[in-house]
């Protein structure tokens, strides 16, 4: 499956293969995710269903990930490659969330260092943090000013507005 | 999948599930492979040497450098080794993992085993046996599978798993291994000297080395040659001697230094020295990282391997320029290829969407359709 080339290729695309496999033999519902090309362990594409209870059941949303050549010393960049309508996601889609931040790097001086990135958090951690970040915006870190003010004022219509996001990456 | 990518799920399927966690336990949190060269922070979490060190010397300067785990402040130099889970690792990764697999694999297939003497048996059979070996002493009971250890046929398979399975561990009373790497030729090195010989003769030689270099250096060798005789094999593996030039290289204040002073000094290491003042920063940090962390190993690699890891190391910078983007059509290919995954996914989706009307009216064949859009 993988081609041999790529093995020599460091301790990033080794670590991204081992994570690639683990993700297949033993991944978390929900979640799905590896490169996009195996010849290139640096830019991955993922799927992420949208968690229950949320405007975003039902909704399956597709994202990259884009990792630094010194993963995992440093945090990939995650960025939706569909429309999403959410307090943590900038209009162009990147993904705005702590577990993505290294702990010197804080934009918003909001976030506790624990929660930051570091080099034993993956993929998998990722993903799943995303999800919960579908569930539980916050509110404190607004990277979609808009998409914070209708969450904060108006849940109904924020509520409104991403499932017809939902059917629309559903081409419904 | 790549035979040289291993993860704990390896044993998700196979009724030894369990040996997941010990696999789990035995690997570094930072590069996810077996550890290597395992050392203990004083908060007592254990990483690689080079993984824990590559992560000190990423930390920014104006920060200190913490634990990946807890973020408890580390210091490099007070980093130890983990010398009893080097020795376990070093026993599971030298064959002991492979080898309980394949018996953890065919016990999943439910295949019941006869006959020992058949040659095309005897691959499958002698890695069972190195694993019946570990059995015994880790009381792990897979339940579908036996293998009989008393017959002499066993024993004579073990020895000859050595030619037939590279490179496997010679587990000793002590837990010491012997890593088999270096001696295909079926010669040891001297503990003392380094001249390799066959075992028997190291018994005999090591006294008269040993007097030979207390006459020519002062530094008394630790050896205990009390117990040449009764356990030469133990006496190698714990006596791997670090080579007296294996010494650790200082940390540099890179701002302190000029340029062409940089240059001379990995002029001095004799590691490439082209480059910038970053390239040669980078450079240098890294081959402080890689030449220390082999100071760690108990049996450290050769300059001329450090300095092709540092090829690597720099060729893997090269390879893929910053913000490269793969090509739409990559993009679509991958949607192609990955439709199923897409389907089921959508189809999950599906069901578990509430009954809705719109939903209702949807027709089978349009998921088609929308796995592309989705992969767009």
């Amino acid at each position: 499956m993988y081609k041999k080339p790529s093995a020599k290729g460091g301790t990033a695309i080794r670590r991204l293969m081992t994570e690639y496999k683990q993700l297949i033999n033993d991944g978390p519902d929900g979640i799905s995710a590896g490169p996009i090309d195996e010849d290139n362990f640096f830019e991955w594409e993922c799927l992420i269903q949208g968690p229950e209870d949320t405007p975003f059941e039902g909704g399956v949303f597709p994202a990259t990930l884009t990792f630094p050549k010194d993963y995992p010393l440093s945090p990939p960049t995650m960025k939706f490659t569909c429309e999403m309508f959410h307090p943590n996601v900038y209009k162009d889609g990147t993904v705005c969330i702590s577990i993505l931040h290294p702990p010197g790097d804080d934009p918003n001086m909001y976030e506790s260092a624990s929660e930051r990135w570091s080099p034993i958090q993956s993929v998998e951690k990722i993903l799943i943090s995303v999800m919960s970040m579908l569930a539980e915006p916050n509110d404190e870190s607004g990277a979609n000013i808009d998409a914070c003010k209708v969450w904060r004022n108006d849940r109904a219509e924020y509520g409104r507005i991403v499932k017809a996001n939902v059917r629309k990456t559903l081409g419904l | 999948m790549d035979a040289d990518i291993t993860d704990p799920s390896d044993w998700l399927s196979t009724p030894l599930s369990s040996l997941s966690t010990l696999d789990a336990l035995l690997r570094c949190r930072i590069c996810r492979d077996l550890y290597t060269a395992p050392m203990v922070t004083e908060c007592a979490h254990s990483f690689c040497s080079l993984c824990i060190r590559k992560c000190i010397a990423a930390t920014p300067a104006s920060e200190h450098p913490c634990c990946p785990i807890c973020r408890a402040a580390v210091t490099e130099v007070k980093l130890r080794r983990n010398q009893v889970v080097e020795e376990v690792v070093g026993w599971f990764r030298a064959g002991a993992r492979e080898g309980l697999l394949s018996v953890a694999r065919e016990g999943g297939k439910g295949r019941k085993r006869a006959r020992v003497d058949d040659q095309d048996e005897k691959r499958s059979e002698a890695a069972s046996s190195a694993a019946a070996e570990v059995r015994r002493s880790t009381r792990a009971r897979p339940t579908a599978y036996v293998v009989s250890t008393s017959s002499s046929t066993s024993l004579l398979t073990i020895t000859s798993s050595y030619q037939e399975i590279p490179p496997s561990p010679e587990p000793t009373t002590d837990g010491a291994y012997v890593n088999l790497d270096d001696d295909d030729d079926g010669l040891v090195p001297c503990p003392v000297c380094d001249k390799r010989m066959t075992v028997k003769q190291v018994t005999r030689h090591i006294d008269s080395c040993l007097s030979l270099k207390a006459n020519t250096s002062s530094s008394s060798s630790t050896t205990p040659s009390s117990s040449t005789s009764t356990k030469p094999k133990t006496l190698l593996a714990s006596s791997s001697t670090t080579p007296p030039h294996q010494k650790r290289l200082p940390k540099i204040q890179y701002s302190m230094l000029s340029e062409p002073k940089l240059r001379q000094k990995l002029q001095d290491l004799k590691i490439p020295s082209h480059g910038n003042k970053q390239a040669l920063q980078a450079r240098h940090s890294e081959w402080v990282s890689i030449w220390n962390a082999n100071v760690d190993r108990s049996v450290p690699r050769a300059k001329t391997q450090l300095l092709r890891e540092l090829a690597a190391w720099e060729e893997s910078l090269d390879r893929f320029p910053a913000g490269s983007r793969v090509s739409a059509e990559g993009l679509e290919e991958w949607g192609v290829k990955h439709k199923g995954d897409f389907r089921e996914l959508i189809a999950q989706a599906r069901r578990n969407l509430p009954k809705r009307a719109e939903a209702k009216a949807e027709v089978e064949g349009e998921a088609e359709l929308e796995s592309d859009k989705a992969a767009e």
